[in-house]
């Protein structure tokens, strides 16, 4: 039931109705105004990386003591960072790098939830409109002991586990079910 | 007051953190009976790992191989970024790492809960 993508598509359409229906609108972005395609050679925008370096050292010295932070923003009209600053705490574990750079690997999390929604958008036998259950048939028997307390796993598509759309809970840890506790359900 | 307890035997069975057995698909699959879901879907946002854990069993399934060679081949390997991995730190970790005091999970695996 990917209804939220089928929106999304319509209301798209209708945005781009609106300037020619009234006068005077301002232009949409993008096509009309161009991309700035040397944005290191502004003076505005070196001068707003020059404040944020100086916020930043501030507010790393003084907040900082365990944890390092790298930060870099890249233009793709351009080779080089835009910003790149890197941040090396005082109190340091004594594993890996004592020196934090634009080298220093990191332990991401969940920022690796892009590596599978990047593969599956990249493999054309696999739609984001797809039923779960045409991977997983399995999922099916994954059933609890009365309806309400079950998935209904063929309405769960691949854009709705990308998109935390799904109803899942966030962990594996159960939360007690809401209505046994009230008696309602086994 | 507060949250009611969890019951007995209704925890996950697995989970890949210190002291817990790694989950593999069948784990995850079978616990997923145990838990009823948030909201219906398309209804209400809820971060789920759970659900990226059934996405990176989406990606075995759809290619017949395992997950970290489908990102190895189709995403690191194009980019060229020699130090992501899965599965555990690269080997140029220990010298370009960086791991905070009192970390004690860095070097861990997750299993099905990788993706």
């Amino acid at each position: 039931m990917p209804m939220p993508f089928t929106f999304v598509v319509t209301a798209a359409a209708a945005v781009l109705a609106l300037p020619l229906a009234s006068a005077n609108v301002c232009p949409p972005l993008g096509p009309v105004l161009l991309a700035p395609r040397s944005p290191g050679q502004n003076p505005i925008v070196k001068a707003a990386i020059g404040s944020l370096k100086a916020t930043f050292d501030g507010q790393m010295k003084a907040q900082m003591k365990a944890s390092a932070v790298s930060v870099a923003v890249k233009s793709i009209h351009e080779d080089g960072l835009l910003f790149n600053y890197h941040f090396t705490p005082p109190t340091q574990s004594g594993l890996g790098t004592t020196n934090v750079d634009e080298d220093t690997i990191y332990r991401v999390g969940s920022v690796s939830k892009l590596m599978p929604v990047l593969a599956l958008l990249q493999d054309s036998k696999v739609s984001i409109e797809d039923p779960v259950t045409k991977y997983l048939p399995a999922l099916r028997n994954a059933k609890g002991s009365s309806e309400v307390l079950s998935v209904e796993w063929d309405d769960i598509t691949i854009g709705a586990l990308m998109s935390h759309l799904s109803g899942l809970s966030t962990d594996s840890k159960s939360p007690p079910n809401p209505y046994s506790l009230l008696k309602l359900l086994k | 007051m507060g949250l009611p307890e969890v019951a007995k035997g209704t925890g996950p069975s697995c989970s890949g953190l210190p002291g817990t057995k790694l989950c593999n698909a069948t784990d995850l699959i079978r616990d997923m009976a145990r838990r009823p879901p948030i909201y219906r879907e398309f209804t209400t946002p809820v971060y789920s790992n759970v659900g990226y854990a059934l996405l990176g069993l989406v990606v075995e399934a759809a290619t017949n191989q395992t997950f970290k060679e489908v990102i190895q081949k189709s995403i690191f390997d194009v980019l060229g970024m020699a130090s992501s991995s899965f599965d555990g730190p690269p080997k140029s970790f220990a010298e370009k790492g960086f791991i905070p005091v009192k970390e004690s999970t860095w070097n861990l695996t997750l299993g099905a809960f990788e993706s």
